[in-house]
């Protein structure tokens, strides 16, 4: 017995002396080679100006900003577009799930195709494609009208805006209404029925009051055309767009897959007795399979979620200036290659383990409740 | 009769009419304009003006460049060259989906297969030597996808058995590199790669694009297959290795005979997903300049004479990524299933023995 245990510490000594002469090798090889490239390290380089154009932003950006700034830009824009696809990948994966099980052979059909072709197609080359289409479609004069309240065209996605202009006062009652709301929805899922209705009619007066004060000062504006562009309303640039729809088609058919596999998880007693207590199909999916199904779904689908924020890095192939665009051009421009690919794994790394953190979070706390 | 009832389905409620019109309303919505493009409106035959006056797709274009998707910017009067590296990477690969190989033939057969196609695409010992950044197109997208998996294999298997060992020093270590691993993008990776791999290498040695390709994809690869072997891993019963280890075997002769034989049977399906999501990956080489099958079709669609015709080219590159990850994944299906028949034939198995045995034992009992 003594023997193994000596045996196991000289193993892991071992071990720990290789990892220590590697990296004692492997940093007195970057030293020289740094030297001899007359290259020099540290951040300073990210305090100064960056002369690097940004296509879009969230907040005003000029060439003559720093690094840092740009890069701050670029985070915000890699979290823009992850978090609309991941919105958007749920909600139609699930629902393509759903529908591929569906009784109906047409639908059956339709949804197997579209996940077997998304599937089955490399990330780059749907971003690539839609960024063609995209740039195929007319110009902003011939646009494309989805109902007048949103417009396709070759500079992108036109859409209509909420406008908020209104006094002080409005805002105390939106905040009051909206916490109400969240009350009685908190209150509802713990079955307390008649605090729950009482706290939703408030929100529900609240909210009608709040829309009854603001008449004309809070509305939708809708783009309208002109002859080089538009007024009114937001634009997501044709970039934007494509990664955007790329991650999102592409996602989804991952979590269709997910979804599905959960649901044909759940043993078909659940059906059958919930059908013999008279739920509808509808009903049996919603309060019977799908909260079971969530169990089996929720690791997967953190693995997907964190996928597509590292895969939105694939905007750098369209011009989409995101993290990974902007750290590599950075790279390109100062040559500070070390710090720049530190930085860059530190802020994917943020990025990454924080969504599946959260993720299990809810997983953990979901199968904690479960189990009471 | 059968698919009659089948279609019944179309039409036996209300909510099933609903869904059926529903989506022939969405395919009637679809279908005529794809249709229009793709046959009807587009130009079969001729050149460039011919294009330019179709509404539709321009197949001309695709029937042009076809060669140059494939083979990218490999020298074209050696085009025999990569044909044969792909069509002896396609046979090893056709070789893999017979259960019936899976031996160490086979293990023996990569490397040296491997070997082959790099003699060939490269040149030397008699060939005329071709330099790595000539070497494109569909034969590249797969040598990638190979080496990434042949190299980042063994390394995976090892960094799982690191993960899962009692020693907190290497469950560290390889913890930390396989959650690093995971949690970079790999465009990231492979920027990395090639940015740092010089500067960590001494003065005089240049690693070529296509090495620096090689080491990012196989410590990507490492680290997604060390995560499915573990899964694997724990699926084996932990009785097997308590059995073993009581039979005097050593932690490596326990691995080898006993744990990691039933992990890799139950892992087979996984890795095959893994290996369809690097093939897919692999035109992410673009990225450090370097022209996968991907990266041709991209190429081809600059060329001045043919402008305006990437969406073909796209189209071309889609149906052939298709035709390799959709067959890879009907062939992973089919292989989980049949892995599941074995283990259930065999537990029928066991449960037939066990009842024998015991019978067997009643009857010396009644004898006695």
């Amino acid at each position: 017995m003594a023997n193994r245990r000596t045996q196991a510490i000289l193993a892991q000594v071992l071990g720990a002396v290789a990892l220590v002469a590697i990296a004692i090798l492997l940093t007195t090889t970057l030293i020289g080679n740094l030297a001899r490239l007359n290259l020099t390290t540290g951040f300073e380089f990210l305090w100064r100006p960056a002369g690097m154009k940004i296509g879009e932003s969230v907040f005003p950006l000029a060439p003559s900003d720093s690094f840092a700034w740009a890069v701050v830009a670029a985070i915000l824009n890699t979290i823009r577009v992850a978090v609309a696809g991941i919105v958007l990948a749920t909600i139609i994966g699930t629902a393509i799930g759903i529908m591929r099980l569906s009784s109906n052979p047409l639908l059956r059909g339709v949804t197997t195709v579209y996940v077997e072709v998304f599937r089955n197609t490399p990330l780059l080359l749907q971003i690539l494609f839609w960024s063609a289409i995209l740039l195929k479609l007319p110009a902003i004069r011939q646009a494309i009208s989805l109902g007048d309240w949103a417009f396709l065209s070759q500079r992108g996605l036109q859409l209509p805006s909420l406008m908020l202009h209104a006094g002080v006062a409005l805002w105390p009652g939106a905040i009051a209404a909206i916490l109400c709301g969240i009350a009685a929805f908190l209150l509802a899922r713990r079955r307390n029925r008649a605090a729950a209705i009482a706290l939703g009619v408030l929100a529900a007066i609240l909210a009608l009051l709040v829309v009854w004060s603001a008449q004309g000062a809070v509305g939708v504006e809708r783009p309208v055309r002109k002859l080089f562009g538009f007024t009114g309303g937001f634009t997501l640039t044709p970039e934007f767009c494509a990664l955007l729809a790329g991650l999102t088609a592409y996602t989804a058919a991952f979590i269709a897959e997910i979804v599905r596999g959960g649901i044909l998880a759940i043993p078909s007693g659940q059906w059958e007795a919930a059908r013999s207590l008279g739920l509808r199909n509808g009903a049996i999916l919603r309060h019977i399979v799908l909260p079971q199904a969530l169990r089996v779904i929720l690791p997967a689908m953190t693995s997907q979620y964190v996928g597509l924020v590292k895969n939105s890095s694939l905007a750098v192939a369209i011009g989409y200036p995101d993290l990974f665009w902007a750290i590599s051009t950075a790279i390109n421009v100062t040559g500070h290659a070390v710090e720049g690919v530190a930085l860059m794994m530190v802020c994917y790394l943020v990025l990454t383990l924080g969504t599946s953190g959260a993720m299990n979070t809810w997983y953990s706390r979901m199968i904690r409740r479960g189990a009471r | 009769m059968r698919s009659f009832l089948r279609l019944r389905a179309l039409v036996n409620s209300p909510v099933n009419i609903g869904i059926t019109l529903a989506c022939l309303a969405l395919l009637a919505w679809m279908v005529p304009p794809l249709l229009h493009w793709a046959v009807l409106d587009a130009a079969w035959s001729g050149g460039p003006e011919a294009c330019r006056a179709a509404a539709g797709a321009c197949w001309p274009y695709v029937g042009q460049k076809y060669g140059f998707f494939l083979f990218g910017f490999y020298p074209s009067e050696a085009r025999w060259r990569p044909l044969l590296a792909l069509l002896l990477m396609l046979a090893l690969l056709a070789g893999n989906l017979v259960p019936r190989f899976w031996n160490r033939r086979l293990l023996i057969a990569w490397p040296i297969i491997l070997a082959l196609v790099v003699w060939i695409l490269g040149g030397g010992l008699g060939l005329p030597p071709v330099p790595t950044e000539s070497w494109s197109g569909l034969p590249l997208t797969l040598l990638i996808a190979s080496f990434a998996l042949v190299l980042g294999f063994p390394l995976g298997v090892l960094l799982a058995l690191g993960r899962t060992s009692k020693l907190p020093f290497f469950r560290m270590v390889c913890t930390v590199f396989i959650e690093l691993q995971r949690g970079l993008p790999l465009v990231a990776v492979l920027f990395m790669a090639s940015v740092m791999m010089p500067l960590l290498v001494p003065a005089g040695v240049t690693p070529g694009k296509l090495l620096r390709a090689y080491l990012a994809f196989t410590l990507v690869a490492a680290a997604f297959i060390a995560e499915i072997i573990r899964g694997g891993l724990q699926a084996v019963a932990p009785g097997q290795a308590e059995a073993a280890t009581a039979l005097g075997l050593g932690y490596w002769r326990t691995m080898q005979r006993i744990v990691l034989p039933q992990c890799l049977r139950v892992s087979v399906p996984s890795l095959v997903g893994v290996a369809i999501s690097f093939f897919k990956d692999t035109s992410l080489v673009t990225v450090i300049g370097l022209t996968d099958l991907l990266g041709a079709v991209g190429a081809a669609s600059r060329d001045p004479v043919w402008l305006g015709h990437d969406v073909e080219g796209y189209v071309f590159a889609a149906l052939v990524y298709f035709t390799f990850c959709f067959s890879a994944s009907r062939y992973a299906a089919w292989l989980e299933r049949r892995l599941q028949d074995g283990a259930r034939i065999a537990r029928a198995a066991a449960v037939e023995q066990a009842y024998a045995s015991r019978l067997a034992i009643r009857s010396e009992a009644s004898t006695a």
